[in-house]
């Protein structure tokens, strides 16, 4: 019994130890806690994926498809710590809350950030490359027309510039690390969007892009080797993440207020000034704000909606985007609406990927001519804008000088109609562990139609008899890329290796047909039948200068192989090398292809004992590349070859006739059509090679990282410079031609630096301050096809250049008559070589024109504060540009007193009448030159998120108030001294529009600085 | 062993699908050659008989599109014939008329850069054809000229370009294909024994004036008028007179039988001059085919181009020094070339005479003189006598009238004054003979003062003389220089140093070919 008894007593003992376990865990589920919550990002979508860990332990749990989680806590002394990849990690104490909603976010230096190099990605601190990533989070806001300026000043030594002011048809210029090229040569970045090299950014909404990465040195962009002497941009867009679907909503509601304009004199100044100069000039009796009778205050409003979602294994994002912009003058509008739409899926045990990719946009945009605000400075004030009768006013006997601005801007009409489609197919397949096989198939289509009637009402049409003038051009972009890539990624113990090779063939085919038409029986019909203009079948018509018809097809192709390989050792000594070989056939025979190679290494010295848990140095990172690119953006077809054609003279008129020659005896002969070349045939014609070291610095400090930060020096030089230089004549034909000359060299330092000053849960304050030097400098201007030792260009009126190449100086470099005060009869004196003051006619362009400093700034800056508190937001960015020269090129007309009949004057010359040149040709010198120095207050926003109830159909609603180019500090004259940055070609007429030089603002080109206003919204469903 | 076991996968052979489809694609398309579409190129030229005359013609049309643009300002207003003040305030072209009429020009002013382009140029497209041609095979076409013909007109296109090179800048390079690199400048001299040698070699291979398709192209009659001028100015160019040698081809035209004096002194000039007896070479213009010829619109004043004569811009940009105006008599018939005093015109629909009112509503009344070259806060509305020495056809200002380069009254005057020059620049009954011949018709028979003497006839006058016949014919910078008095004071130009008797070799040009030597002063 006993021995039972005490096996019982055994029995109960386990039993009741167990029972104990159970007890203390019942007691201990007492004590627990469910702590559930949603974590979102900053725009309110959900976030699957994301860490959640209690403080101290091992326990955690990952946040579901639709961002929601749960835990269970024995107490809630706990912190819970939120992270993931790119965002800011939050620790948040639970304090007996149950539910802990955390939005997280965006870290936009985060060390562990994907960076897209080209044909891969990598995480960012194994990157050896200079390389700088904008993610969404970070974007400018406002009405961003144009989305290069997401990231204007975000980015230190890529300069982007709105030169066109607040104009809804104006894109911007962009240029990195200073000028890559000159005359004829496109300098901007290659742009590669969702890795397709050569997109056309002006289709994609900015809503869309996630993130842009920008590939500063030539080892990052060699891969794009032909192309990326300018550097390369990746625009990524967003694709869908798993989960229930969010839908978003972002509109703006903006208006362009003018910030600074000319102010000209009014009828009874500019009669007074006349009658003080005795000078004749025609009085009308009206006193006329032609500005005022041109512009308007613009409404702008943008609406973006897109949708989201998906499962484990297919995602998908859509959106819609419409833009209506108006622009100051009175017909300028765009209209946009583009529709963008992809789809990822995976298949075959998820080995396979397959992304399809479709946008396709409409733009509409009618363009008032630029030249009618211009034309406001020009006209006498006492015109007034229509005659009693109510037609217009024009001033009888005008050789165009004068022509009524109001009237020519409601006479014409000029717009486009752009289709753009593009569609990607991506496939890629894992054919084993780490071995990838990639295609990737994309083809674009554009298709612009513009289209012009100029009513048989305007001045110009009834003056010269044409009576009405429809014209339309049809223009056609299709641009087809196959890429595909095979890829290796092998881990061996410390040793990571990736290797990518790859193949790409690009075809560019453009046609384009046009027809015009003039005398039409009726304005009604504008060009929408091009057949009713009498002027195509009544010969005896006195002007058919409109009718026109031709068409034209160029085709181009680059074939090209690449490969990669990047290694590291257990990522602290890092290395990468690539190579490209680039085909182009716009190159001469036997000058097709070239290679581009690039290679690269950093160390991070932080993770060496000797900084391991160093309290200051969290992160440091030396790298160092060296690489070379080609120019092939601005070459163009078929240079190698004598193009010929029928010759053709304009007349005084504006008439274009054939330019025949004549075969026979005086009486009876034929006039035979002239054929001859119209180029200068350049049969060595070969690639302009860039070669470009960089050395940096990546750092994260003091204590948990709040600083960040890039320090970079780059030395660029570029050889066999392609553009249209000088020829010599002889034996030339012409006197440009499309040639490799000479060699420049970009010099710079750039510093970026990330603070986090304060962030927790109720204020966040975080700044970023960017700061670039560039020193340009040409090193030489000779090769086999072009001896000169400079050469002068940027021709302002005609007769005038204001700038000159030469080795030992910068691009853009201002040149020409140092000025020494006026004679005493007002004319002009200049400093000669010997340093006396000389009329014009006695100076010696060779020995006595000076070097007058360059258009190009130096030093470009950013600095930019975002704050959060509670549920407010605001950010202030303020952008500057110093070390340079600006010309005021509109001084040489509307302050010269020779102009009085044919301009208005600036008020300036009666507030001053010192600035009057009152008995001086419009020539060009030092006299013009002011400093360039601007600071801007570029862009200030301020945000409320309302609350929303748990549970509301609306998940995130935001309200915003966005200032754009809200103020300017600077010393010049003009309307705004940020000009454009040398991005485009050099044009040899700085007065076409859409096309200015470094540091000059045009004669003929006006668009006024404004500031833009916008009320923006965005919700998250 | 692995690599085995992978490629009997299913998934592998996916894989290899996949970049072989890749490959073909990639196969199929890899060129990087240029496709032509709607180019004409050399190789696709140059096949059919019309495409060889369009491209002959070529380097004539040229010369229609520049000789009465910079050429014509670089001859007329250095000199003391024709001048373009300053209207209402406007300096046109940058000052540069103003700059030409004092002769302070410089190195860096456009037009004179934009005068050596086109001299070039037009040397380069001759160039062109001449390279261009030699390869075709043009025995299967049907072609007006030979080839042998084509080639060596296409080479006095080239002599004529450097014959005003010669006169214009004297130094410069001399290039017979396209491509030479650095080409050297060419003593004065040398280009002058250039062309001589030049023109003669191809002579033999010219047409004649009346064979079939002769106008407006180089005959041996317009190649001996082209050595006759070299020779002319033989002095000038190499510091060598070569007057017997000029006298020479003087004579092979004036002895060919081919050429007269027109009955009168503007026959030369119609608008349809074509079949002047008179003219040896010409530069063929036509309102429809060939413009570039608008004197009209240059000269006519605006308040009377579109009455008088049914054209809508006058421009009176260009009119005649009052000096140059008093050079004529009264009773000279050339006189009417000029529009001064009140000006009428002729009513196109009522037939009646009206005058033609001005900006002022007064009768448009045309002064000789003209106030100043600058304004001076006076205005130059209505100063300056008009030439209308081409004669101007109602509602046509792209003009028919065929451009006259050389005439034999030109060539008859130029024998005069060799005469002359080897006579100790004292006239002989020769000389006096052919100068009154050209001139008679410019008077009524038997009119005071209208033939000259060997006693009246000096080398001064005979500048006077070629200046009334020759006006506007881009002839007076050359004879002013060749008689001594382009450095001369006249109007508002002061004396001025000798070596703007040749233009600077532009800067444009100097600073891309550092062969080129510029010209001594400049």
């Amino acid at each position: 019994m006993n021995f039972t008894i005490t096996k019982n007593r055994q029995k109960p003992k386990w039993l009741l130890l167990l029972l104990f376990i159970m007890l203390i865990q019942i007691h201990a589920n007492a004590q627990s806690v469910n702590i559930a919550g949603n974590v979102t990002d900053e725009t309110g979508q959900a976030l699957p994926g994301v860490n959640v860990k209690v403080k101290g332990t091992t326990i955690g749990a990952a946040t579901d498809a639709n961002g929601k989680y749960t835990l269970r806590l024995d107490n809630s002394r706990f912190t819970l710590i939120f992270s993931y990849l790119g965002y800011v990690t939050q620790e948040i104490p639970v304090n007996g809350q149950t539910f802990i909603d955390v939005k997280m976010v965006a870290d936009p230096k985060s060390l562990k950030e994907v960076v897209v190099i080209g044909y891969g990605t990598q995480k960012r601190e194994n990157v050896t490359d200079a390389i700088t990533t904008v993610k969404a989070s970070e974007f400018n806001n406002g009405n961003i027309n144009d989305p290069i300026t997401l990231i204007e000043g975000k980015v230190a030594g890529l300069a982007i510039s709105r030169s066109g002011g607040s104009d809804p048809n104006a894109l911007a210029d962009f240029q990195l690390r200073g000028p890559s090229t000159v005359f004829g040569g496109s300098t901007q970045p290659l742009l590669v969007i969702d890795g397709v090299p050569g997109g056309d950014l002006e289709m994609i909404a900015p809503q869309d892009i996630a993130s842009i990465d920008v590939l500063k040195d030539a080892s990052a962009s060699s891969i794009y080797g032909a192309r990326a002497s300018g550097g390369v941009i990746i625009v990524t867009t967003k694709k869908g993440k798993p989960g229930t679907s969010t839908i978003t909503y972002d509109g703006t509601l903006s208006t362009d207020l003018i910030s600074k304009n000319y102010q000209v004199l009014d009828a009874s100044q500019y009669l007074a000034l006349a009658k003080q100069y005795k000078k004749k000039v025609k009085n009308e009796k009206a006193n006329t704000n032609w500005f005022d009778e041109l512009t308007r205050t613009p409404v702008n409003t943008t609406h973006n909606l897109a949708i989201n979602g998906g499962d484990a294994k297919t995602t998908y994002y859509a959106s819609v985007d419409y833009k209506n912009l108006e622009g100051l003058d009175l017909v300028n509008t765009r209209r946009f609406v583009e529709g963008h739409a992809r789809v990822n899926t995976k298949a075959l045990n998820d080995k396979l990927n397959f992304t399809v990719e479709f946008t396709n946009s409409f733009d509409n945009k009618n363009f008032g001519n630029s030249g009618n605000i211009a034309q406001t400075l020009n006209m006498n004030p006492t015109f007034p804008v229509y005659n009693p009768d109510g037609t217009y006013y024009q001033n009888p006997g005008d050789y165009n000088l004068q022509t009524n601005p109001v009237a020519s801007e409601l006479l014409n009409t000029n717009n486009d109609i752009e289709k753009r489609f593009q569609g990607t197919a991506d496939i890629s397949y894992d054919i084993f562990s780490g071995f990838k096989a990639n295609v990737n198939y994309n083809t674009r289509r554009e298709d612009y139609l513009n289209s012009q009637y100029a009513s048989s009402q305007d001045f110009l049409q009834s003056s010269s008899g044409e009576n009405g003038t429809a014209y339309r051009n049809e223009y056609n972009i299709t641009d087809n890329v196959v890429q595909g890539t095979l890829s290796y990624d092998k881990q061996i113990k410390k040793h990571s290796f990736n290797l990518v090779a790859g193949y790409s063939y690009q075809d560019t085919f453009d046609d384009s047909f046009y027809a015009g038409n003039n005398n039409f029986p009726s304005d009604a019909t504008l060009y929408y039948n091009l057949g009713a203009g009498q002027a195509l079948t009544d010969f005896t018509l006195a002007n058919r200068g409109g009718v026109v018809m031709g068409s034209s097809a160029t085709e181009n192709q680059l074939e090209s192989f690449f490969g990669r390989v990047i290694y590291n050792y257990d990522e602290k000594y890092l290395f990468k090398a690539s190579i490209r070989r680039d085909g182009s056939s716009k190159l001469a025979a036997g000058h097709k292809f070239a290679n581009f190679y690039g290679a690269s290494a950093g160390w991070v010295i932080s993770k060496e004992n000797f900084l391991q848990d160093n309290k200051t140095i969290k992160f440091l990172k030396l790298r160092g590349s060296y690489g070379t690119t080609g120019n092939e953006q601005g070459l163009i077809e078929y240079q190698s070859l004598y193009l010929l054609n029928r010759m053709y003279t304009g007349d005084a008129e504006g008439l274009t006739f054939p330019q025949d020659g004549y075969i026979g005896n005086g009486t009876t002969g034929t006039w035979v059509p002239s054929y001859g070349p119209t180029n200068n045939t350049n049969p060595d014609l070969e690639w302009e090679t860039q070669r470009q070291i960089d050395i940096g610095l990546d750092f994260s400090l003091f204590h948990d990282s709040w600083l960040t930060g890039t320090i970079d020096v780059y030395d660029k030089r570029i050889n066999n410079l392609l553009g249209t230089f000088s020829a010599q004549v002889p034996s030339n034909i012409f006197s440009s031609i499309y040639a490799n000359a000479g060699s420049f060299q970009d010099r710079g330092i750039e510093l970026a630096l990330n603070a986090t000053f304060v962030k927790n849960s109720k204020f966040t304050w975080m700044s970023s301050f960017t700061a670039a030097y560039n020193k340009n400098k040409v090193l030489s201007l000779s090769s086999s096809e072009f001896h000169g030792s400079a050469e002068s260009y940027g021709s302002i009126d005609g007769a005038n250049y204001a700038y000159r190449l030469a080795p030992g100086e910068p691009t853009a470099e201002f040149y020409g008559r140092v000025f020494a005060g006026f004679a005493k009869d007002g004319s002009w004196l200049f400093r000669n070589a010997a340093g006396q003051a000389v009329p014009d006619g006695q100076l010696n362009p060779a020995t006595d024109y000076k070097y007058l400093g360059s258009g190009l700034p130096t030093t470009n800056l950013s600095f930019t504060n975002t704050f959060r508190y509670g549920n407010f937001d605001a950010s202030i960015m303020l952008r500057s540009a110093l070390g340079f020269k600006a010309f005021n090129a509109k001084r040489l007309i509307h302050e010269n007193l020779g102009q009085i009949t044919r301009t208005n004057f600036f008020t300036s010359v009666v507030n001053d009448p010192n600035t009057l040149v009152k008995n001086a040709d419009q020539t060009f010198s030092s006299y013009y030159l002011e400093n360039g120095d601007y600071m801007k207050i570029d862009n200030l926003s301020i945000g409320y998120t309302i609350p929303m109830k748990q549970g509301s159909s609306i998940k995130r609603l935001r309200v915003s108030f966005i200032a754009q180019n809200l103020f300017t500090f600077t010393g010049f004259s003009g309307v705004d001294p940020e000009q454009a940055p040398l991005s485009t070609s050099i044009d040899s007429n700085p007065n076409d529009e859409g096309l200015s030089n470094p540091g000059i603002e045009p004669l003929y080109n006006y668009y006024p600085a404004t500031r833009t206003l916008s009320l923006g919204l965005s919700a998250t469903f | 062993m692995k690599k085995i076991k992978f490629f009997t996968k299913p998934k592998l052979l996916l894989g290899l699908v996949m970049l072989t489809a890749a490959a073909i694609g990639v196969v199929s398309c890899n060129k990087v050659n240029e496709h032509v579409y709607s180019q004409i190129t050399t190789s696709n030229f140059f096949q059919t008989a019309s495409q060889v005359e369009s491209a002959y013609v070529q380097p004539y049309s040229f010369i229609a599109t520049h000789i009465y643009q910079v050429h014509f300002a670089l001859a007329e207003f250095a000199t003391d014939e024709a001048v373009c003040p300053e209207r209402y305030g406007y300096i046109d072209q940058d000052g540069m008329w103003n700059r030409l009429h004092q002769h302070n020009w410089t190195t860096d002013d456009a037009w004179i850069a934009t005068e050596w382009n086109d001299m070039y140029q037009a040397i380069g497209y001759a160039n062109y054809f001449i390279d261009a041609i030699q390869n075709v095979d043009v025995s299967k076409m049907d072609l007006p000229v030979s080839k042998a013909q084509m080639i060596a007109e296409a080479k006095m296109i080239r002599d004529l370009h450097y014959y005003w090179l010669l006169d214009e800048f004297g130094n410069v390079p001399i290039v017979e294909h396209i491509g030479v690199v650095n080409p050297p400048t060419v003593a004065r001299a040398d280009v002058y024994a250039y062309l001589v040698k030049d023109i003669n070699a191809n002579m033999p291979q010219l047409s004649h004036k009346g064979d079939a398709n002769w106008y407006g192209h180089f005959t041996q009659e317009a190649a001996h008028a082209l050595l006759a001028k070299i020779y002319l100015n033989a002095q000038v160019f190499t510091g060598t007179q070569q007057y017997a040698a000029c006298i020479t081809e003087c004579d092979a035209i004036i002895n060919s039988g081919k050429f007269s004096l027109d009955a009168t002194w503007d026959a030369p000039f119609l608008a349809h001059n074509e079949n002047s007896a008179e003219n040896i070479f010409v530069v063929p213009f036509d309102s429809q085919h060939a413009i570039g010829f608008n004197a009209a619109q240059q000269q006519i004043h605006w308040d009377e181009a579109p009455p008088k004569y049914g054209i809508s811009d006058g421009w009176a940009k260009v009119v005649s020094q009052e000096s140059f105006y008093d050079l004529y008599a009264k009773n000279d018939l050339r006189i009417n070339q000029w529009l001064v005093g009140p000006q009428t015109y002729v009513d196109q629909t009522t037939g009646k005479t009206e005058p033609v009112i001005d900006d002022d509503g007064n009768q448009l009344t045309l002064t000789p003189q003209i106030q100043s070259l600058g304004e001076d806060g006076a205005d130059n509305a209505y100063s300056g006598a008009a030439n209308v020495k081409y004669q101007i056809e109602y509602g046509i200002y792209n003009m028919n009238n065929d451009l006259v380069v050389f005439r034999l009254g030109d060539i008859m005057d130029m024998k005069a004054e060799c005469e002359m020059r080897q006579n100790g620049g004292v006239a002989t009954a020769d000389a006096v003979g052919l100068v009154n011949q050209v001139r008679a018709r410019s008077f009524k028979p038997g009119a005071i003062g209208s033939t000259y003497t060997t006693a009246t006839l000096t080398l001064d006058e005979l500048l006077d003389e070629r200046g009334r016949e020759f006006s506007y014919e881009m002839k007076r910078r050359e004879d002013m220089i060749r008689f001594g008095h382009f450095n001369d004071a006249w109007w508002e130009k002061p004396a001025t140093d000798k070596h703007y008797e040749l233009y600077p070799i532009p800067y444009s040009a100097t600073t891309g070919n550092s062969a080129l030597k510029q010209n001594p002063g400049y």
